[in-house]
C-alpha cells in the first residue's frame, strides 16, 4: 500500500469550514480492495460504511446517508449504475451528492453512461489510492460549498420573511367604519418585501387622514424607505394642521435621504366623514377614482399634482377641498394595479378598475376589495406581478331618508 | 430600446424609440452620463417611445439632477399623449420642460 498523503483531507475540509466529517459510502464487492480504501479514508478522518451489492448499497444509503459515493461497476446482484440510478431518486432534490465510479474497463461508452446515471467522476482500476483520494477532496470540496451556499440562502430567506413580517404590521389591520364611512385596503407585493404604503389615523377632531403612498422601485431600499415615511405620517397624521403641512415634512425628511432618481408619490386626504368634504393633496400619485354607487358614474379625481417626493428640494404641494357626495366610492390605488401586464401584453389600465367599480356597486368595501384583486389575478394569468400593487377603498354612508 | 445621438456638443439630442422600462432603464442611464461629459445642453427626444414605468421616469430624474449638478440642463421633447400623460399625471413636465 502506498503512503498517505500528509495533508488529511478532514482536518482540510475543517479549514473550509466542515462543521461534522463526511460520510462516504464504498460500495465494493472486492474484499480487499475495500479494506485498503477504508484504512485510507478513515485515515483521512472520514467516515466510512461499505456495502458489497446492489441491494446493501441502497440499504445503507437509506441508513448512513452519505455525502459521497465512491462505488464499482460491476456487483454481484446488478450494475453500480443502477444503485446510483436509485440513489439519484432517494436523495433530496437540493441535496449535492458527489458519485465517483470505480471500473476495470477504460470503456467510453461505459464512461457515458455513468455520467448519465448521475456520476461526477471515474476511476479506471487499477488506480492510484493518492488520486482518487484527490478526487475525492474535489468532489467533496464542491459539495461543501454547496452546501455552504444552501445554508446562507436559507439564512437570507429567513431574513427576507422576517422583514416581511415586520413590513406587515407597518399597515394598517382592519379598518373600522367611522360614521358610517366604510373603508378597506390590500397590498400585494411583487418581492417579499415591498415600497407600498397605505393608512388610515382617525384624529381627535374625528376627521380621517387617509394615505397612499409608491416609493419608486421595489425590495429592500423601498421597503426601508417606506418603514420612514410611515413613521413620518404616523407622527404627523393627527396633529398636522393640513395635508400641506404633512406633505412639506415628508419632503423635508425623505429628501435628505433620497438619492437622485429615488422617490415616493403619494396621495394625502383629509376626510370629514359628517361632511363629506375632502383635502385632497396629490404628490405625483395616479388620481384616485370615484364611483356615484346611484348612478354608476365613474370619474378620476384630478387636481393640480405636485412632483413626487425626493425630485426636488422646492416642492410646493397644494390642497384641494372636494366635496363627495353619500354612497360614493372612492379608490385610492397604486400605479402597480393599472400598468399590471396581462395575457397579450396588454396593462389592467383605469379601464379595468372602471369595469370593476362599475360591476360592483352593491357589495361593500371589503368584498370590492377582494373582487378587484381577483380582478388583477385574473388578468395577471400567468405573468409575475411587476411591481407592488395597492388599493385603498373608501365608501362615504348613503344618504339618510 | 433603441437610443440614437445627434446634435453638437452645445446642444446634444437623443432619440429614444421603444419602451423604457425597468428592465432596461440602465441603458438609458449609462448612454446619458455619457453624454453629461460632452456637454451641458441635452434634449431626450421621446418621439418613439410607446410606453414608460416609474423607473423610467426616475432614470430622467436622476439624469437632470446630474445635468443641473453641472450647470447645465435635461428637457424632455416631443412625447406620445401617453408618455406626456405620465409626466403631467406626476407633476413633474414643467421641471422637463413640457407645457401642461
Amino acid at each position: 500500500m502506498s503512503a498517505a498523503p500528509e495533508t488529511n483531507l478532514a482536518a482540510h475540509l475543517r479549514q473550509k469550514g466542515a462543521k461534522r466529517p463526511f460520510r462516504i459510502l464504498l460500495v465494493e464487492d472486492n474484499f480487499t480492495l475495500v479494506d485498503l480504501l477504508q484504512i485510507l479514508l478513515e485515515r483521512n478522518g472520514l467516515e466510512v460504511h461499505a456495502a458489497d451489492s446492489v441491494a446493501s448499497g441502497v440499504a445503507t444509503f437509506k441508513s448512513f446517508k452519505p455525502d459521497a459515493i465512491v462505488l464499482d461497476v460491476v456487483l454481484p446482484d446488478g450494475s453500480g449504475l443502477d444503485l446510483l440510478r436509485e440513489v439519484r431518486k432517494l436523495q433530496h432534490a437540493d441535496s449535492f451528492l458527489p458519485a465517483i465510479v470505480l471500473t476495470d474497463r477504460i470503456d467510453l461508452n461505459l464512461r457515458i453512461e455513468s455520467v448519465i446515471a448521475g456520476a461526477h467522476d471515474f476511476l479506471s482500476k487499477p488506480f492510484n489510492p493518492v488520486e482518487l483520494l484527490s478526487r475525492l477532496r474535489i468532489s467533496l470540496e464542491t459539495k461543501l460549498l454547496h452546501d455552504q451556499l444552501l445554508a446562507a440562502n436559507a439564512k437570507l430567506e429567513r431574513e427576507r420573511d422576517e422583514l416581511a413580517r415586520v413590513q406587515r404590521n407597518l399597515l394598517p389591520d382592519v379598518l373600522p367604519p367611522v360614521a358610517g364611512t366604510h373603508m378597506a385596503g390590500a397590498l400585494m407585493t411583487c418581492s417579499k418585501a415591498g415600497g407600498d404604503y397605505y393608512d388610515v389615523v382617525q384624529r381627535p377632531d374625528g376627521k380621517l387622514f387617509i394615505t397612499v403612498m409608491d416609493v419608486a422601485g421595489h425590495g429592500l431600499p423601498s421597503a426601508m424607505h417606506m418603514a420612514m415615511a410611515r413613521a413620518i405620517f404616523r407622527g404627523e397624521a393627527s396633529v398636522a394642521k393640513d395635508t400641506v403641512s404633512t406633505f412639506n415634512k415628508l419632503t423635508y425628511v425623505l429628501g435628505q435621504t433620497f438619492q437622485p432618481g429615488e422617490f415616493l408619490t403619494c396621495l394625502l386626504l383629509i376626510l370629514d366623514p359628517v361632511a363629506l368634504t375632502i383635502e385632497l393633496l396629490n404628490g405625483g400619485h395616479c388620481p384616485p377614482m370615484f364611483i356615484d354607487r346611484e348612478t354608476g358614474d365613474v370619474e378620476e379625481i384630478m387636481v393640480e399634482p405636485a412632483m413626487p417626493i425626493g425630485v426636488a428640494p422646492y416642492n410646493p404641494g397644494r390642497a384641494h377641498a372636494i366635496q363627495l357626495r353619500h354612497n360614493a366610492r372612492v379608490v385610492l390605488y397604486t400605479d402597480g394595479l393599472v400598468e399590471q401586464i396581462g395575457a397579450g401584453g396588454r396593462p389592467f389600465g383605469e379601464d379595468g378598475l372602471r369595469d370593476v367599480l362599475k360591476s360592483t356597486t352593491r357589495i361593500d368595501a371589503q368584498k370590492f376589495v377582494e373582487r378587484l384583486a381577483l380582478a388583477l389575478r385574473a388578468h395577471q394569468g400567468t405573468s409575475p406581478l411587476r411591481d407592488d400593487v395597492t388599493f385603498l377603498v373608501v365608501d362615504t354612508p348613503p344618504a339618510k331618508r | 430600446m433603441e437610443l440614437v445621438v445627434e446634435g453638437n456638443n452645445d446642444e446634444m439630442v437623443i432619440r429614444v424609440s421603444g419602451e423604457i422600462l425597468a428592465s432596461n432603464c440602465h441603458e438609458l442611464r449609462d448612454a446619458v452620463q455619457g453624454l453629461a461629459a460632452r456637454g451641458r445642453m441635452l434634449a431626450v427626444n421621446l418621439a418613439g417611445v410607446t410606453f414608460i414605468d416609474t423607473s423610467g421616469i426616475g432614470v430622467l430624474i436622476m439624469l437632470r439632477t446630474h445635468f443641473k449638478a453641472r450647470g447645465g440642463d435635461l428637457r424632455v421633447a416631443d412625447p406620445q399623449p401617453q408618455v406626456l400623460r405620465v409626466f403631467k399625471t406626476m407633476g413633474i413636465a414643467p421641471i422637463f420642460g413640457l407645457r401642461t
